[in-house]
């Protein structure tokens, strides 16, 4: 009679998952228990020794997902990167309290899933603030986390600029200057194409510039603003 | 020296002729005038710098995209994430990313139980090299052919298998195949390419037995042939 997943030590369920996994791809019956409650340990219990037999187990099936999207060719890394990511990544989403929404196996390969692609959309976006900080001549925003390279700056950084976005917005005055503000670097829009999107609200480029700059204006005599964030 | 036009200029006159979109006078006398031309490159920069700080600063995180993307978002949050998408195109763009490796064909998720019942009598094959060449027609419209014809068989099944340069993608190849006597069908045969136990191939046999797998990356796959009558598995495919 076979064990069950509840009698079996961590090598044993790991075991088990890799016997069954080969079941699964060979089309046969296969039972999910094992692989489930690996997971089940990892994510609820923090075993890390549970979470490295699933980082084995599903390293090949993850590494899949990213190599056929279309984006990896030109993202300048290495598979292991966004594997490794994809796993901190649902390590971190999954706490003990949020695991009971994963009824199945299947729940949490599709979870898994949704983390790698994530970790891809993470990577350009990276990528996208780098081109934008480039573009300002000195690269060291004050007070900013670096956020190319490690999740957590990311995260730090994503938490900075919303902090920073919601004092802004607060001192806008009215629908046009947080249209132009929010458009123009929230954004990254041109004026021409403030201009055309919210036409309604700028009937010519000069509006969308003088707009602006009224808005700067303000930032700038804003002496909590100048502390936090210097010259606006 | 001080310009003597500074005090008619504003700010965002100085940025419109710094960034062309102002009338030509006004223009050119920014261009030449050192003062006007410091003062409209230092807003510019301030501006950048302000980008910089607050460039997609509202977006949520990628993981609450997807997740809204899969239907697992709380409802409330939905909204609002719809009210964000409705204004921001880099999410909008970033969203169909998602739904595109969502997509992917994926054995381990669908379908989502193992193959039970009707589909445990059918034919189950496992297809052994056999050899090669002689008396055994080629795929139909095969070129720039790499290796000789590989020839397996399963029960009454043969497949002729080539591999070839993917001549438009370089580092690529591709998987041309005709198989013959295979049993009678409902449904179209379906044939899929896996490696280590993920799909990452898929296309469908055509009336004449002939199927294309193009843009793969050389290494070890399992090729799969699926219909209602049979399963037919190639292991260690090596392309």
């Amino acid at each position: 009679m076979s064990n069950t997943s509840s009698q079996l030590n961590l090598a044993g369920l790991s075991h088990r998952c890799a016997e069954e996994t080969e079941l699964f791809f060979r089309r046969a019956p296969y039972d999910p228990q094992f692989c489930y409650e690996l997971f089940r340990l990892a994510l609820v219990q923090r075993n890390q020794q549970a979470y490295a037999y699933l980082y084995t187990r599903y390293q090949p099936l993850v590494a899949g997902w990213i190599e056929r999207h279309p984006s990896f060719i030109t993202s300048g890394e290495e598979t292991t990167y966004f594997t490794n990511r994809a796993f901190e990544k649902m390590w971190q989403a999954i706490k003990p309290e949020k695991f009971a929404r994963f009824h199945d196996l299947k729940a949490l390969l599709g979870y898994l899933k949704l983390c790698t692609a994530s970790v891809i959309i993470d990577h350009a976006r990276s990528h996208q603030h780098s081109l934008v900080d480039e573009e300002y001549s000195e690269l060291t925003l004050e007070g900013y986390a670096d956020s190319r390279g490690d999740l957590e700056g990311q995260t730090v950084r994503q938490g900075q600029q919303a902090q920073l976005w919601q004092l802004v917005s607060q001192r806008l005055t009215d629908e046009r200057e947080r249209t132009v503000v929010y458009a123009s670097f929230v954004m990254a829009m041109k004026p021409a194409e403030v201009q055309q999107h919210y036409e309604h609200l700028f009937p010519d480029v000069k509006t969308v510039y003088r707009t602006k700059q009224a808005a700067l204006d303000r930032l700038r005599r804003d002496s909590n603003m100048a502390q936090l964030y210097g010259e606006w | 020296m001080n310009c003597k036009h500074t005090s008619q200029f504003e700010d965002f006159e100085l940025l419109l002729a710094l960034n062309g979109d102002t009338d030509p006078i006004t223009r050119t006398h920014v261009a030449q005038c050192p003062v006007c031309t410091a003062r409209a490159t230092h807003l510019k920069a301030l501006e950048q710098r302000a980008t910089a700080l607050l460039f997609r600063a509202d977006c949520p995180p990628a993981l609450d995209l997807a997740e809204y993307q899969a239907g697992l978002a709380a409802s409330d949050y939905s909204r609002v994430l719809q009210s964000h998408l409705a204004n921001c195109s880099h999410c909008r763009a970033e969203l169909v990313q998602i739904e595109a490796i969502l997509a992917q064909p994926d054995p381990y998720l669908q379908p989502a139980e193992p193959l039970a019942g009707l589909k445990q009598q059918l034919a189950r094959l496992t297809a052994r090299l056999t050899g090669g060449g002689a008396g055994v027609p080629a795929p139909v419209g095969l070129r720039g052919q790499d290796d000789a014809p590989l020839i397996y068989n399963a029960g009454d099944t043969d497949l002729i298998l080539s591999i070839h340069s993917d001549a438009a993608h370089t580092g690529y190849r591709t998987l041309t195949g005709l198989v013959l006597g295979l049993p009678d069908s409902d449904t179209a045969t379906q044939i899929s390419l896996l490696q280590q136990g993920a799909e990452t191939s898929r296309t469908t046999l055509d009336s004449s037995g002939n199927f294309m797998l193009e843009h793969l990356l050389p290494g070890s796959y399992s090729l799969l042939l699926e219909n209602t009558a049979c399963t037919i598995t190639i292991l260690d495919l090596t392309i």
